[in-house]
């Protein structure tokens, strides 16, 4: 070789090795700021704990000992058992379902191959370890028609032209498919195969939502208006029928989000039954299986109103994008990182879900004159309003085999009492059927309204129950007691304060909210030509209540009072025009215009807003050396003097990195281990199981769990996924999430568990119970009124505090107060508009005051310094930034050393954080003589010694190049001339 | 003609790197790191300056650290992106203009490490 020839290969090995070393460092350097997430990912631990002597190890809870292969096999079957039970049947026409056993069907609809789990986001199941619908039906000895299924299968179509379903980011308008083949492009071989597979066509129609966007109300990738039948569909379904091959036509909706349905009587479609199935989890198609050939009888019930029209209920006309005229001015005075020019106005007020339907129905029975119940304003399907053509299904409407009917349970009121106190109800349960079966206990009450008084739903659920499986003939007590905050309105103009009204209090139970609001309508002899069924005034029971009773006594002993005047636009000078059954022509427009106050403008400013403290921070201590650790504080009291001690060993540094690193980075001063929390409400989708690596189970969605409307069943399940945690070694849950569906277009809708704010709280309760019981912190969430996915970030949401109360924190409360739930995870948007991390009355008012709650309170994901501000958050009471990165903790960690404000907040979060997280698992482990010490992860070991290796072949082939210069005569760097 | 070659590769990755610069302005990033562009136009231009023969030894290495600096950073930057898709901050995954940088960024270096290995032969 040449000297040349040398010299050149030097060279090039030298740009070759410096590129892939400046890669590498950069690479390096950046995933360095995120190694806590980094770590979560790859495993591994960013500290080690040292013993410095004997000591038992303390465990807050262990895990069950089962091996991991029979672990997952139980929790698997806990997925089919939560599916079977809160799949609903919709319809059945002469008893065409159960099929027989062995039946040969056809799928159609592309979803059939393509089931929807759970949603995107925090919800996400694993598509890979699902169990489709041809396993589990051909596992239940169904023939499946595999043409059909191999043609959707292979179907490609256009690009794109897959449904979102189980990604982890969220799905935009554009991106959303229905992904239905047309059926111009079915094959000679499919229309073939119907001969061979015709017991029953099984068709499956399938919308799915996720985190960071919503459903799209307006034209989407391949048709408009998302939660109608669309054009393909209706294809699919002539050419069930007109092939006139099959003998029975069965449609399964599979979606959380509550699709137009009306269809499905239209005779032209010629739908024989239809089953409705939510997040169906790793494994729920196996229940579907035995649904459909009657091992399993249906028995859940649907937790949303199913109108004909997605766009019918008063909370559409305001849902989606909405700019303050002025949002251009307020970027530019407070900035455009704020947040602050998007706003929404909830002027349905209580109307929410079935609560607008029944009660514009009753007083369509009523007072239709007196109300213009069934005026044109709000009539979606006819031309006036009219309750059979607007519903299509009833919140709490399901129906079970064993009659023709649908209904072969008969319930009655045994005995029952009301008054100022509670009141309590017993129900006997008899089958009456010909199959097994459970039934559901569903109790509703009416509250007195005047005219002009404090708005009122016509019917509101005030207690559930589910039976154990009945026999034919067999009867069972199921006994229900209902709190009287539960059937009690806010008063926020005269009492300011919960109150029972005067007058007659209607308790009733039904098959459906609807049925049960006839059986109240005729009690009260209301004119049965203007019903739509006859109610059973048996099934009800008076209680009158003299004088107006004020429940002010909150949870924590304190008086209960206005707190969200500034919630309501009313509070900026503004009038907003809610919704008020007393005139139904109040039906909500959509609030244009509206233009942002100065006030209004100060208000959403939450980090121009906060004012620093005294500089002089000295009078708060820091890195003593009291020799105390976090474990040794394992089940220490809260208000425990030590705790101020092992404060006091904390650095300014420390006590930034805890609260604005959610705890996930390991400080050595008190000997705190990282701790990990992790999504989300259908099981840990984040952490692998720490046995071997593998993912750990996917439970169906909340929505599902909901229309179990079991509550034992889904406190099990609870237990169970906290088991998961224990088995992937994770701290927190942000589970459950309780939010509203405000309408059905919600993105998130699919993890939020129903319209109905008790509904939602009784199973939010029972979640958190079942997680904490096992020393898991769960994250209630999102704390508080984030209802859509649009504008999310930073959106102001106005709204009156009783609907604040009633609908939206409602499902909230039980899990805060009787459930205890150790954490909540908040919000993006603002309550008005005060971001719901800065929102001082939300937090110290309501959780740590009438809830009497000492609950960690962190952020939504911390991803913008300026809307969720932590200085203005910390003065608030937020508790927690949800991020492990840095980004919060270089914003505020200078000003702490000098904002005596700031770092007295600090401590107090840290107290929380430290109080909560020793009195969880994630103490586990850990003993009174452990010490943390922080060490670089294996995967950072790697990459710093590839680095390292990259660096010293660098230096050594330059080193080389310089000697190679030297030593030859002939490379000489030569002028031109 | 080695001159010639390697004029035109001194000037195919000033020209690059100043695309590059323009392409990463326009991007969707999370924060525009201005030492990334800055590094990117330093490069450049020295690399113009080479055409000029400045006559000292190894100087076609000083708009090639530049470049690499600018590597590095942009990088460095990438976790953030990953970062903002993972805690779904950003909901519309890397943005084409970004996807571009990055390869045209690639390109850069390996343009720049060429000229590093082609410069000292150019008059021969």
């Amino acid at each position: 070789m040449s000297k040349h020839s040398a010299e050149r290969a030097v060279r090039v090995a030298t740009a070759a090795t410096s590129i892939v070393l400046a890669l590498s460092l950069g690479a390096v350097s950046g995933a360095r700021t995120y190694s806590s997430y980094v770590t979560t990912v790859l495993g591994g631990s960013p500290f080690t704990i040292k013993d410095t002597e004997k000591a038992n190890k303390i465990y807050e809870a262990r895990g069950n000992g089962m091996p991991l292969s029979k672990w997952k096999t139980k929790a698997d079957s806990l997925v089919q058992t939560v599916a079977g039970e809160g799949i609903v049947l919709l319809k059945n026409d002469a008893n065409t379902l159960p099929l027989a056993k062995g039946s040969k069907v056809t799928l159609f609809g592309r979803s059939s191959t393509d089931l929807v789990l759970g949603g995107t986001g925090a919800g996400g199941i694993d598509p890979d370890r699902a169990v489709d619908l041809n396993k589990a039906l051909t596992a239940e000895g169904f023939k499946v028609n595999k043409t059909m299924w191999n043609f959707y299968q292979s179907y490609k179509g256009k690009p794109g032209y897959i449904r979102s379903n189980g990604t982890y980011m969220g799905t935009l308008p554009k991106d959303v498919h229905i992904a239905e083949p047309p059926v111009s492009e079915y094959t000679a071989a499919v229309h073939q195969s119907y001969d061979t597979f015709a017991d029953a066509a099984i068709v499956v129609f399938s919308r799915v939502g996720g985190e960071g966007s919503d459903m799209p109300t307006g034209k989407f990738g391949d048709g408009n208006r998302y939660l109608a039948l669309q054009d393909s569909e209706k294809q699919v379904l002539k050419e069930i029928h007109d092939s006139g091959k099959f003998g029975k036509v069965i449609a399964l909706i599979n979606t959380s989000n509550a699709m137009e349905l009306s269809w499905m009587d239209q005779n032209q479609y010629g739908i024989n039954a239809s089953l409705w199935a939510g997040g169906l989890g790793q494994s729920g198609a196996r229940a579907i299986a035995r649904i459909l050939d009657g091992t399993v009888n249906p028995s859940g019930r649907l937790v949303d109103t199913y109108a004909s029209n997605s766009f019918s209920a008063p909370a559409m006309q305001n849902f989606g994008d909405f700019t303050f005229t002025n949002g251009q001015a307020i970027n530019k005075r407070i900035g455009p990182a704020n947040k602050g020019d998007k706003y929404l106005v909830y002027r349905e007020g209580i109307y929410t879900g079935y609560r607008y339907y029944e009660t514009r129905y009753a007083d369509s029975v009523l007072d239709p004159e007196g109300t213009k119940a069934n005026s044109s304003s709000g009539a979606f399907a006819d031309k006036t309003w009219n309750y059979d053509r607007e519903v299509v299904f009833p919140f709490g409407y399901g129906l079970s085999y064993g009659n023709s009917e649908g209904h072969p349970f008969q319930q009655q009121l045994v005995s029952s009492s009301a008054d100022e106190r509670g009141a309590t109800f017993e129900v006997k349960v008899t089958n009456t059927g010909n199959v097994s079966g459970k039934d559901v206990v569903q109790l509703y009450a009416q509250q007195p309204y005047q005219r002009g008084g404090i708005e009122k739903s016509a019917i509101q659920l005030v207690g559930f129950d589910k039976t154990p499986v009945l026999q034919p003939g067999q009867s069972t007590l199921v006994t229900i007691k209902v709190k009287a905050r539960d059937y009690s309105s806010y008063d926020a103009h005269t009492l300011k304060t919960y109150v029972l009204d005067q007058g007659d209090f209607y308790f009733a139970i039904g098959n459906n909210a609807h049925q049960a609001l006839n059986n109240i309508l005729a009690s009260r002899g209301a004119n049965p030509a203007r019903m739509d069924e006859h109610g059973d005034p048996g099934c009800v029971h008076l209680w009158h209540n003299e004088k107006p009773i004020k429940l002010d006594k909150a949870y924590s002993g304190k008086v209960i009072g206005n707190i969200f005047q500034s919630a309501g636009l009313e509070h900026y000078g503004k009038r907003t025009g809610y919704l008020t059954r007393s005139d139904w022509t109040t039906f909500p427009k959509p609030y244009n215009k509206l233009k942002a106050t100065d006030a209004m403008i100060h208000d959403i400013d939450a980090a121009g807003g906060y004012q620093a403290g005294d500089k002089d921070t000295s009078s708060i201590t820091t890195k003593a050396k009291n020799g105390l650790t976090f474990a040794q504080m394992h089940k220490a009291r809260f208000n425990d003097p030590r705790w101020e001690k092992l404060l006091d060993q904390m650095s300014v540094d420390d006590l930034v990195t805890l609260v604005t690193r959610s705890g996930q980075v390991a400080i050595p001063s008190i000997s705190f281990p990282a701790q990990f929390m992790k999504d989300g409400p259908q099981g840990n989708n984040v952490r692998p199981y720490v046995e071997d690596g593998s993912k750990a189970t996917g439970y169906c969605g909340e929505v599902t769990d909901a229309s179990t409307f079991n509550r034992s069943l889904i406190h099990q399940e609870n237990e169970a996924k906290a088991e998961d945690w224990i088995r992937t070694d994770t701290a927190g849950a942000y589970a459950p999430a309780m939010n509203i569906h405000r309408t059905p277009y919600s993105g998130r809708n699919f993890e939020y568990y129903s319209e109905d704010g008790y509904l939602s709280g009784e199973f939010a309760y029972e979640a958190v119970t079942g997680l904490q019981k096992h020393g898991v912190v769960a994250f209630a969430k999102h704390f508080a009124m984030n209802d859509q996915e649009t504008n999310r970030q930073g959106v102001c949401t106005f709204a009156d505090e009783q609907t604040i109360r009633e609908i939206y924190l409602k499902a909230f409360e039980r899990p805060f107060t009787d459930g205890h739930v150790k954490a909540t995870m908040g919000s993006f948007n603002r309550i008005g508009c005060i971001w719901t991390g800065a929102h001082q009355k939300l937090i110290k008012n309501l959780i740590r005051g009438e809830w009497g709650s000492m609950a960690i309170v962190d952020t939504d994901m911390a991803i913008n310094p300026i809307l969720q501000n932590a200085g203005a958050g910390l003065e608030a009471g937020n508790t927690m930034w949800a991020t492990s990165a840095s980004t919060f903790h270089d914003q505020i960690v200078k000003q702490a050393a000098h904002d005596k404000k700031m770092l007295s907040n600090l401590r107090q979060s840290g107290h929380i954080i430290l109080y909560t997280f020793v009195n969880s698992n994630g103490v586990n482990g850990l003993s009174t003589a452990s010490r943390v010490v922080k060490v670089t992860p294996p995967w950072l070991k790697l990459a710093y010694t590839v680095v390292g290796l990259l660096c010293v072949i660098d230096l050594a082939l330059f080193i080389t190049l310089i000697r190679k210069s030297r030593n030859s005569a002939h490379i000489t760097i030569e002028s031109d001339n | 003609m080695n001159k010639a070659i390697t004029n035109f590769v001194c000037i195919a990755t000033a020209a690059i790197a100043l695309i590059t610069s323009l392409v990463y302005i326009t991007s969707k990033a999370q924060g525009h790191v201005i030492a990334i562009m800055l590094f990117l136009i330093l490069g450049a231009l020295l690399e113009i300056l080479l055409l000029f023969n400045p006559g000292w030894k190894f100087v076609e290495y000083i708009p090639f650290l530049s470049l690499l600096v600018a590597g590095l950073l942009f990088t460095k930057s990438g976790a953030d992106e990953l970062y903002a898709i993972f805690s779904k901050m950003n909901m519309e995954g890397l943005s084409t203009s970004w996807i571009v940088s990055a390869v045209l960024i690639v390109v850069t270096l390996i343009l720049a490490g060429a000229t590093t290995v082609i410069y000292p032969y150019r008059n021969k």
